[in-house]
């Protein structure tokens, strides 16, 4: 489709149809190469492969022919570049540009896989990404159109359904109907509350004010490790855009605000361009598809701070105020943005919005579990070999997430924990594998669903210095209004900091558990409240593993440098000196040559035998470089 | 405005909606620790945690801070006295006095609640007096209307600072920010010509008062005010001593005059 095409108001519901039609007609029959240009891909080196597939299209003359599309994430962030072929089905990982005039030739004009870039698992080769283990068990409704729709084409969006949602809303339902099919549906918020979207919107088009209403879209994701908002953003951005102006209409409100983080320009860049697009059809701006109604999106850049993702640190980041909270205990649907009656959603809770207009509350509360019902978008990272973005129907159990979608472990440790919810959710061990992944369960084990992020830990993490980490991070990301976070916080890292280096004392537990209970309760805002959660985690699941620490100044996982030690078995080490060669404090003495043990006795003659290698403890500086590079696993970490 | 009535440790009180609950409970005498509030300010900011009380709504008790909390007809009882809101306050005291221990107000504070010494140890790292409760920057933004200090930093690093460490130029010298200061971490230190508030501004020129001689304002104040009075600038004339006598000789000449 050529880019430069005249974009002009859609004035009704019919007129979006009919451009549906003849997009959908000029789309027919042409092929289709999807590369994934989102993060990940791009730092695999997909924007080289999808040049590469560009140049290869060219070459060939098939310009008229084949579509090559740069698209946003397809999940499987582990094994990119990746690159889909539509209509015939194929999945291709790995993707190099060396490959590209191969998967044209071949695959392209041919119809036909190529066999060696195709994805191999288990002794089974996946032709398709439905074949894919990774993608079988999920569900995907908010990232159902990545890799379909090109981020930048709304005519994509369009082409597949997009904004339908919005016409059927704008000329068919009453604002009300619109807020009792959203509550029907079950919708929870997606940001880490988990508050029933709703009501939260029927308390919002409740009230009656003359000065106008306000709906936010948050999108300052700022979990370390989590990327599925920017994920949404970076390749289905309509449906985000499209989700507010329901909302907004729902509740009443002429403007909103896209609150979106310094860190993420390419999900920003994405999300303007797409804003630019839909005032040019119309779907965004005055007379909203001739329907008389106005609504106008703005966009809010953020400098970073996480506590910018809590409602009234953002509200007030937007008015231009410093980013810190207060006190909430009148709802931001009643006084929110300059005071005004304001829906606050994040990017995902709005990305679901369309589709369960589209397929009705019945569809969507049908997916899920009791209390939580829909899918849930994770950010799968950590010790796995599938690292990537997913999308499940909540319900499901750690395991399925973690084993079946996950392909389990990556390395040759065993599971140890999987900490979801971000820095203030909590870490759930192995005998909890079982649960469903929703939002009540979650928090019954002292964790939460946060806004998604899932980091999976092996047997070679020690679990202290997981919650250092985290508190760590807190820490410095609390804005310091309130005693207990700003203080409290502190005072809890300096704990646990103490602990790992072996510096504690018996009673520093109880004091942890004191502060933790302190800071958790009489904070000012939800970053204080849950900034225990990953001290009070670990210390209800792996409590042996702190009085390891503190008692036998032991960190049994071998992790907390102050309290291991490396030594060479003089048995196993074959003298080869590579731990010596790469030890930056030159603490590690011996002679390269043959180890002893197999030396014969012309090698003793020719000088060719080697001394076994031997740390010098006191100069050591534990960095790990020896361990790492032992070929025979001589050098012990105790 | 309709009215709301409740109970603070059983005592019968009312109020109208909205209305903070520390408000509430000063007005009715009912002693509550609550060095972040300032009488002048219409607003509290939350930050000490020492005024937390127990809460008891319709769907839910709980601990939370007496200076934010707008009472509405779901809140039914307020105690502010219980075992577990004495341990919440001592151990926030615990974690200002680490921060502070050299703040004889903080310390007086502690004791009034039975904390002799913090067990956690300190970190401070500008060793100041200030507990960071936020009524200079109110006092002064939403006030004074000056804006001459902000907070800088975030989490424990958190401090009260002019724009890069400077001495603030966009300081009056008014002093409302040591006034409202509860443990004296900002200071006025005023000589014959000059009135320096301490470790914000510059030394700044004092006006002299046209009739004792004496210094009375800074001449940015003076000038402040003249822009925010406009015309009745003439009122600011003199010190407030020597005004206070003027009207007390006009007003003691006209009761004379009706004699």
């Amino acid at each position: 489709m050529p880019l430069c095409m005249t974009r002009e108001k859609i004035g009704s519901p019919e007129a979006l149809n009919s451009l549906a039609g003849r997009l959908k007609e000029r789309a027919g029959g042409r092929k289709m190469v999807s590369v994934c240009l989102g993060t990940g891909c791009r730092a695999e080196g997909s924007g080289e492969v999808y040049e590469a597939i560009r140049e290869a299209v060219g070459e060939l003359g098939l310009e008229d022919e084949v579509i090559v599309m740069g698209s946003g994430c397809h999940g499987l962030c582990a094994l990119g570049p990746l690159v889909i072929l539509t209509p015939d089905d194929i999945f291709y990982p790995k993707v190099s540009p060396e490959d590209a005039t191969e998967i044209i030739e071949k695959s392209v004009i041919g119809s036909q896989p190529v066999d060696r870039l195709l994805y191999k698992t288990g002794g089974k080769t996946c032709r398709c990404q439905s074949e894919v283990p990774f993608y079988g068990r999920q569900e995907r409704i908010v990232l159902g159109l990545n890799g379909i729709v090109d981020p930048h084409m709304i005519e994509d969006y369009i082409r597949e359904g997009g904004y339908q949602s919005l016409a059927e809303v704008l000329y068919k339902y009453p604002p009300e109907d619109v807020v009792s099919e959203i509550s029907a549906s079950g919708l929870r918020g997606r940001g880490g509350g988990g508050f029933p979207t709703g009501r939260k919107w029927e308390s919002c088009r409740a009230v009656e004010t003359e000065d106008g209403k306000f709906v936010i879209c948050n999108a300052d994701e700022g979990d370390p490790g989590a990327f599925m908002d920017r994920s949404i953003m970076e390749a289905n951005p309509h449906t985000v855009i499209e989700g507010m102006v329901i909302g907004a209409y729902a509740v009443g409100a002429e403007e909103g605000y896209i609150y979106i983080r310094k860190e993420y320009p390419l999900a920003l860049n994405t999300l303007q361009c797409a804003l630019e697009q839909a005032r040019d059809y119309g779907l965004l701006g005055h007379d909203i598809l001739g329907s008389g109604r106005d609504f106008e999106i703005n966009v809010a850049r953020g400098g970073g701070a996480f506590v910018c993702g809590e409602s009234t640190a953002l509200t007030a980041s937007i008015e231009g105020r410093v980013g810190e909270p207060g006190a909430k205990h009148i709802h931001t649907t009643e006084s929110g943005l300059w005071g005004r009656p304001t829906v606050l959603n994040n990017v995902e809770t709005w990305a679901n919005v369309p589709e369960i207009i589209k397929r009705g509350s019945r569809w969507f509360a049908s997916i899920g579990s009791e209390g939580s019902k829909g899918t849930k978008v994770f950010s799968l990272v950590g010790a796995i070999k599938n690292t990537g973005l997913i999308e499940v129907p909540m319900g499901i159990t750690l395991r399925e997430i973690i084993e079946d979608i996950g392909g389990g472990m990556a390395g040759n440790h065993g599971f140890k924990a999987v900490q979801t919810g971000g820095p203030s959710g909590g870490c759930i061990p192995a005998d909890h594998l079982d649960m469903k992944v929703d939002f009540d369960s979650l928090i019954e084990v002292g964790s939460m669903m946060g806004s998604g992020g899932m980091i999976v830990m092996d047997e070679s993490s020690c679990m202290v210095d997981v919650a250092r980490y985290f508190l760590d991070f807190l820490r410095t990301e609390s804005c310091g209004k309130c005693t207990p976070c700003r203080d409290g916080t502190e005072q809890m890292f300096m704990i646990l900091d103490r602990i790992c280096r072996g510096k504690a004392g018996e009673d520093e537990l109880g004091k942890l558990e004191e502060i933790a209970e302190l800071v958790r309760e009489t904070s000012l805002c939800k970053l204080g409240s849950s900034a225990p959660n990953p001290v009070l985690s670990t210390l209800r699941f792996f409590r042996d593993e702190y009085e390891a620490h503190i008692r036998d100044k032991k960190c049994p996982a071998g992790v907390c440098s102050a309290l291991i030690e490396f030594s060479i078995d003089q048995e196993k080490c074959v003298c080869c000196g590579r731990c010596a060669n790469e030890c930056p404090v030159d603490c590690i003495a011996g002679t390269a040559g043959k180890p002893p043990a197999k030396a014969s006795e012309e090698d003793h003659q020719e000088g060719k035998v080697g001394e076994p290698f031997l740390i010098d403890v006191q100069e050591c500086v534990k960095c790990g470089s020896c361990f790492d590079v032992c070929p025979t696993d001589a050098v012990e970490k105790k | 405005m309709s009215e709301i009535h409740f109970n603070i440790n059983g005592k019968e009180v009312t109020c109208r909606r909205d209305e903070m609950l520390l408000d509430v409970a000063l007005r009715h005498g009912i002693d509550i620790p609550a060095p972040c509030h300032h009488f002048a300010l219409p607003e509290d900011y939350g930050a000490c945690r020492l005024c937390l009380v127990e809460i008891e709504e319709e769907r839910w008790t709980g601990v939370d801070a007496a200076c934010t909390y707008p009472v509405r007809e779901k809140c039914i009882a307020v105690r502010t006295d219980t075992e577990e809101v004495r341990r919440y306050r001592q151990l926030n005291l615990q974690l200002l006095l680490a921060r502070c221990p050299e703040s004889e107000s903080v310390r007086d504070l502690a004791r009034s609640m039975d904390v002799e010494a913090s067990r956690f140890p300190g970190i401070q790292r500008q060793n100041s007096d200030c507990i960071l409760c936020g009524l200079c920057v109110n006092v002064c933004e939403n006030l004074i209307g000056a804006g001459a200090i902000g907070f800088v930093g975030r989490g424990a690093e958190r401090r009260v600072a002019a724009p890069f460490d400077e001495p603030a130029s966009q300081c009056i010298g008014c002093g409302a920010c040591a006034e409202v200061c509860p443990t004296n971490a900002i200071k006025t230190i005023e000589t014959e010509d000059e009135r320096t508030i301490k470790p914000f501004s510059p030394p700044l020129k004092l006006v002299k008062c046209p009739e004792c001689g004496k210094g009375c304002m800074t001449e940015k104040q003076l000038e402040f005010m003249k822009t925010q009075l406009g015309n009745k600038s003439d009122v600011l004339a003199g010190c407030p001593a020597c005004k206070v006598r003027r009207r007390a000789q006009e007003f003691a000449a006209v009761l004379r005059g009706k004699e």
